[in-house]
């Protein structure tokens, strides 16, 4: 927002130094054009993920899925229909003109729709949903609170919408790094609570005051391990900002920087244990299977949103797709490196300057001449000390030499962002598809067994892992000074998040590997114990 | 609303305001258009009263009406997920109020269907089962296997749900050719699937946790309740009227009455206790594999069955019967085994074309009878896993 704002000023300044827009016109477009984005971003979002669910969900349950909505069922119905019209004897110029450039369009619509129907065909059933949705009446009971029912699913849209703000998208492409970044998302997806809870009291209806209740049961808790894992995150990186938890994953100037072992989740056993417990808050937090509790269709016929219908139903839907893909943002975030390729000499290739690096023309202007001074004496406002060969070389206003700021964070070339931007959404959907996965695959949790799982065993693993990692980050000044120096102790952590990584990347080779156990193939053959040999057909599997 | 005493074990009670719950006609999983009375404190039920007869046909009434085969059709209403075995409890009963004979290849035909409707049924159950609790896919792989049935049941009679093919002295067509060939591979097709299918939900740890412990009948209970079939059968007791009192041709078939094993160590529902939803489940997944079993054998004597002459009295699919019956007078009850338990028809007869009096003895209808006394103590979610687990249908309990 703030790089806007300066980009702008310095477009509406004039050779003579005057500005044609006053400053608030510009901060007001500074402002307007990200929360555009961000919008844009939750359609898109929503729209594109209703898209995958659907076909994750038909894959799973061995359906074909979306497969009639492409590109000619849309334009090119549209197009072909306007040159027919072109062609009727009537047809005014507007309508000929309009034929005649759709007609042209026709081909490219064509093109177009084989493409999308060879490799997502249906891609465009979220535009049919959301006209469905749009052409729908918002039904508001008779005796409903209105001004509450109306208010909820905006709220929650807003909290879903607000936490997009925050997101680091890409190195460069951002709409803004607060330093309270983590803080900031924390609280404003827990208002999302406020929206469900006030759309189940509003609605009037005892299933929708059920789904309300369990709702706010549920994020409340699940707040809670979700806050504690992000402590330990902001233990280790000393930072609340985003952009400086993924900086902090990169890594400092030193071998291992940049390399996917540094990412947070591979940084000790603790965080091993913390990510998978993250995922289970965020999926608590997002009302997804398992924890779809509030919403449990077979149970709250639909939970807090029974009552609603049209664009007011359309809301929570896109806020619960946007607030999946913001969860799993800030686990990418904060656990599998953010926009980080994970490759080490990617990203030093695709930086600009390296942390570390001297600022050119920053050095301290001498105040007095060197001849005056002795080697090794203090160069005022520095901690360096005066060298030798300076000694006699610098007089009074000239820039002492290696007194130049340094660059506290790398910085990427402007193509980098892109390359981070698809890195960032690869990651932030591969996550929203595992939780697509366990949507289709899982059975949901009953209100106690939610509740058991978060207090009794999410929050004291949490407080654990804490604790561990707050004694780490106590004692690790005193053990690097002990091991000789930063690099020594640098090697060393990478050291130790090599074998977390190898052990990780072999215990999953493993586990999709191992056939079944003993105990696994007995209780199988318990419940499946038909002896089919009885018969002479054939053979049995 | 009278002090309930909790006698289950559920969840403690938090003494606030008590809230009726109008769950159903149109809830999404009372499986059809119950209506339960649901007194909560908080999530807690403190009592839950069935209120049935949203779907009353009076089919018993009808039969009052129309001849004995024109009552065929109704009695594919009666129990829509089973027709054959809704025909076929029928059948057996104004066979036996009429004395007539059956010839081996429609004996063969009937139990073929029967058992294959059992498969359809049970895997509408057990998916519909996993839906309730949140799985959605294990219903709609359910789904698909049924599918497979319909194929077989639409190849020998046409139709996909009301199939009436059992006829009073047989089946209405024989088999097609090449249909039995069918049936031999759809069996060695749902085995292997079947396998898959405990993989993706039976032995899945939450829906364990779901439905161990909960809606527990005592098999002392069960009994007095006069819960039949399956649920009979998870509480411990072990009955199955094809092995009890055998009718046609189970008598010279193998296969097992699996029975609930619940808190036994070594069973398959280790951490459960006896009569719980898990063994009312687990029992109809086992039981999708016995009649896989019968299934084969059946497909072993129809091949046998094939090689006969086709005037041979054992190769005939209808029995030589009046076309017009009338039937001494007399009465009878007969009961078969269907899906949902064993279903009885009470027929009396007053010597003309049509009865006097027809009564449907239906397993749905006693499983809501003990649903109160289940029910007590447990969450609303609870309440959703114990119809499932019941596997009501409604137009068997209101008839």
């Amino acid at each position: 927002m703030i790089p806007l704002f300066e980009w702008l000023q310095a477009l509406c300044t004039g050779a003579n130094g005057t500005q044609c827009l006053p400053d608030w016109v510009l901060m007001t477009i500074a402002v307007l054009i990200p929360v555009k984005i961000a919008f844009v971003l939750v359609q898109a979002v929503a729209g594109g993920s209703t898209y995958i669910e659907r076909k994750v969900a038909a894959d799973i349950q061995r359906r074909v899925g979306p497969n009639q909505c492409n590109p000619n069922q849309f334009l090119g119905v549209f197009a072909r229909v306007c040159v027919e019209n072109a062609k009727q004897p009537k047809a005014n110029f507007g309508a000929k003109a309009m034929g005649a450039a759709l007609g042209l369009a026709i081909p490219v619509i064509d093109l177009i729709d084989k493409v999308a129907g060879r490799f997502v065909p249906g891609v465009l059933i979220f535009l049919a949903d959301g006209i469905k949705l749009i052409m729908k009446e918002s039904i508001v009971p008779s005796t409903a609170d209105k001004p509450l029912f109306k208010m909820a699913p905006a709220i929650v849209l807003c909290s879903a919408f607000g936490a997009l703000a925050t997101v680091p998208y890409s190195s460069g492409f951002f709409i803004t790094d607060l330093n309270i970044g983590i803080f900031y998302l924390a609280a404003i997806t827990s208002l999302e609570t406020i929206g469900i809870l006030m759309a189940g009291w509003a609605s009037n209806n005892k299933w929708a005051l059920l789904g309300g209740m369990r709702s706010a049961a549920q994020i409340v808790s699940y707040e809670l391990p979700a806050g504690l894992t992000v402590l330990t995150v902001i233990l280790l990186a000393g930072t609340m900002s985003m952009q400086g938890i993924i900086y902090d994953q990169i890594g400092p100037n030193h071998w291992s920087q940049g390399w996917i072992f540094q990412w947070n989740v591979f940084s000790s056993p603790f965080m091993m244990i913390l990510a998978p417990a993250y995922f289970l808050a965020a999926l608590a937090e997002c009302n997804r299977t398992p924890f779809d509790i509030p919403e449990a269709e077979s149970e709250l016929v639909a939970g807090y949103h029974t009552e609603y219908t049209g664009m007011n139903f359309a809301f929570f839907f896109m806020a619960e797709y946007a607030m999946m893909c913001v969860t799993s943002a800030i686990a990418v975030t904060v656990f599998l490196g953010g926009w980080s390729t994970g490759i080490g000499p990617l990203e030093r290739a695709m930086m600009e300057a390296n942390a570390g690096d001297r600022i050119p023309g920053t050095e301290l202007v001498a105040t007095v001449a060197f001849e005056k001074v002795a080697q090794g004496d203090v160069i005022p406002g520095t901690k360096n000390a005066i060298a030798a060969q300076d000694i006699g070389a610098v007089a009074i206003g000239d820039r002492i030499p290696g007194t130049e700021q340094l660059v506290a964070q790398p910085v990427y070339y402007w193509w980098a962002s892109l390359v981070h931007l698809a890195v960032f959404g690869l990651k932030t959907y591969g996550l929203v598809f595992i939780m697509m996965w366990i949507r289709w695959t899982l059975p949901r949790f009953r209100v106690d067994q939610m509740m058991t799982l978060c207090w009794k065993k999410l929050i004291p693993i949490g407080m654990f892992c804490f604790t561990g990692i707050a004694a780490w980050t106590l004692l690790r000044k005193p053990f690097a000074n002990w091991l000789g120096g930063q690099d020594a102790y640098l090697s060393l952590q990478a050291g130790l998040s090599i074998v977390v990584f190898l052990a990780v990347t072999g215990w999953l080779v493993h586990f999709f590997r191992t056939p079944l156990t003993p105990e696994d193939q007995k209780r199988r053959k318990l419940i499946a114990d038909a002896n089919l040999t009885v018969g002479t057909g054939p053979g049995m599997a | 609303m009278p002090n309930v005493v909790i006698e289950n074990v559920g969840q403690p009670r938090v003494h606030s305001e008590e809230m009726v719950l109008s769950m159903g006609p149109h809830h999404p999983s009372t499986h059809g258009v119950l209506r339960l009375e649901v007194v909560t404190d908080g999530e807690v039920v403190v009592s839950a009263r069935p209120d049935i007869g949203y779907l009353h046909r009076a089919i018993e009434k009808i039969g009052e009406y129309v001849d004995y085969r024109q009552f065929m059709p109704y009695t594919d209403r009666v129990d829509y997920l089973c027709s054959m075995n809704s025909n076929y409890a029928y059948a057996l009963a104004v066979e036996k109020l009429g004395g007539f004979k059956i010839p081996l290849r429609a004996e063969l035909m009937r139990v073929m269907v029967a058992e294959l409707n059992r498969i359809s049924s049970h895997m509408i159950c057990i998916g519909a089962l996993a839906m309730d609790m949140g799985a959605y896919t294990p219903f709609l792989h359910g789904i698909c296997h049924r599918e497979k049935v319909n194929d077989i049941f639409e190849d020998v009679c046409g139709a996909r749900l009301t199939y009436n093919y059992l006829t009073i002295g047989g089946v209405s067509y024989d088999a097609p050719p090449g249909w039995i060939e069918k049936c031999d591979k759809f069996v060695s097709y749902l085995y292997p699937k079947m396998i898959e299918f405990n993989d993706l939900i039976t032995g899945n740890t939450i829906f364990q946790e779901r439905l161990c412990n909960v809606g527990i009948v005592s098999p002392e209970q069960a009994v007095n309740y006069g819960l039949v079939g399956p649920n009979l059968r998870g509480s411990g007791v072990k009955w199955d009227v094809r092995r009890n009192e055998p009718y046609s041709i189970y008598d010279q078939l193998k296969f097992e009455v699996p029975v609930g094993d619940g808190g036994d160590p070594n069973g398959s529902n280790p951490q459960g206790t006896l009569g719980d939803c898990y063994d009312r489940y687990v029992v109809r997944v086992k039981e999708v594999f016995e009649s896989l079993k019968i299934l084969r054998q059946v497909v072993d004597k129809m091949k046998e069955n094939e090689k006969l002459p086709i005037d041979h009295p054992d190769r005939q699919y209808q029995g030589k019967l009046p076309a017009r019956l009338r039937i001494k007078k007399g009465e009878v009850y007969c009961r078969s085994e269907n899906p949902r338990g064993e279903t009885g028809y009470y027929v009396v007869s007053d010597g003309t074309d049509k009865a006097m009096r027809i009564k449907i003895r239906t397993g749905s209808f006693s499983a809501l009878g003990c649903f109160e006394l289940v029910t007590r103590g447990l969450l609303i979610g609870d309440v959703i896993a114990v119809i499932g687990s019941f596997d009501i249908v409604l137009p068997e309990v209101d008839r």
